[in-house]
């Protein structure tokens, strides 16, 4: 009566079947190894991205970048930003930051700051 | 021969509404836990592919991701386009796949291509960063999990199937 039905047939694993998933477990773990690697790169950055081009500069060395729309200054591992030509200005509002960003919605410019995150010193111990 | 044709097209959009409710609930349950879904919805899909076969598995699984993404909203924004993806890449893969894989192995295999093909979406059209590797590695080490239970609970209800006499199979 059910022709539509098609045939089965219970095949025990083959060889093809573990090599398959031994294949995704080296796969993804060499996509963790390629990760975990790329990510010790995001240590004393500071990333401009504005509308499109990307720019990497160095977080120890002190000095200030004139990107068109904002002036950028980095000093003593802190970045902050000036000369902003937008209405509100709540990009020079953050002041200076550690760790972050700062976004500017009108002129599209996004600035992440990315310092070493090993440095976490204990303020005060109370017993 | 038209008895048997309305039968089945009965049974499809069975398979269909039961692919959406399926889905929705994978939403609902992930709620709280972004970026992670279960897949409860490839339950389906495993038992068409093995009831009535490849044909009949694509057109449910283009239907459902369609339907789903009206239901919830989501249709023609990203998140439509990175599960179209997905799912795109599983249908290719059950297709060929089907032949050479156990029911489990394939079940695994289509969630981590469906992870692929997300990978690629994202990774080409909205973040364009190395850091998401990670991430999506995370994911696919979890999708192996997923898949073997989706695996066996498709090979279960297969089973069960074939004993109360829907289909006359030698599973």
């Amino acid at each position: 009566m059910f022709k539509l039905w098609a045939k089965i047939k219970y095949k025990k694993w083959n060889l093809r079947d573990y090599l398959l998933i031994i294949f995704i477990l080296i796969f993804s773990l060499f996509l963790f190894i390629i990760g975990v690697v790329n990510e010790k790169d995001y240590k004393n950055l500071v990333i401009i991205r504005k509308s499109g081009s990307i720019k990497k500069y160095n977080l120890d060395k002190n000095r200030e970048i004139d990107i068109g729309s904002h002036l950028v200054q980095i000093k003593n591992k802190k970045v902050r930003v000036v000369n902003a030509k937008c209405p509100l200005k709540l990009c020079e509002k953050q002041g200076w930051i550690k760790d972050g960003q700062i976004i500017c919605v009108p002129q599209k410019v996004v600035v992440s700051v990315y310092s070493k995150k090993d440095d976490k010193k204990i303020d005060v111990m109370v017993e | 021969m038209k008895k048997d044709k309305l039968k089945k097209i009965l049974f499809l959009s069975i398979l269909v509404a039961g692919a959406i409710i399926l889905n929705s609930t994978d939403i609902i349950l992930t709620l709280y836990l972004p970026y992670f879904q279960i897949g409860l919805s490839h339950i389906v899909s495993l038992i068409i592919l093995y009831m009535y076969g490849r044909k009949e598995m694509s057109f449910v699984v283009i239907f459902k991701v369609l339907l789903v993404s009206l239901i919830w909203g989501k249709l023609f924004s990203p998140v439509f386009f990175i599960s179209l993806a997905g799912n795109f890449l599983v249908i290719i893969f059950y297709l060929i796949g089907k032949k050479h894989f156990n029911i489990i192995p394939l079940s695994i295999g289509g969630s981590f291509f469906n992870n692929i093909g997300q990978f690629l979406i994202v990774y080409c059209f909205f973040i364009n960063n190395n850091r998401i590797l990670i991430f999506f590695s995370m994911m696919m080490i979890l999708g192996i999990v997923s898949g073997l239970i989706i695996g066996y609970i498709a090979k279960v209800i297969l089973k069960k199937l074939k004993k109360e006499g829907f289909y006359d199979l030698s599973f």
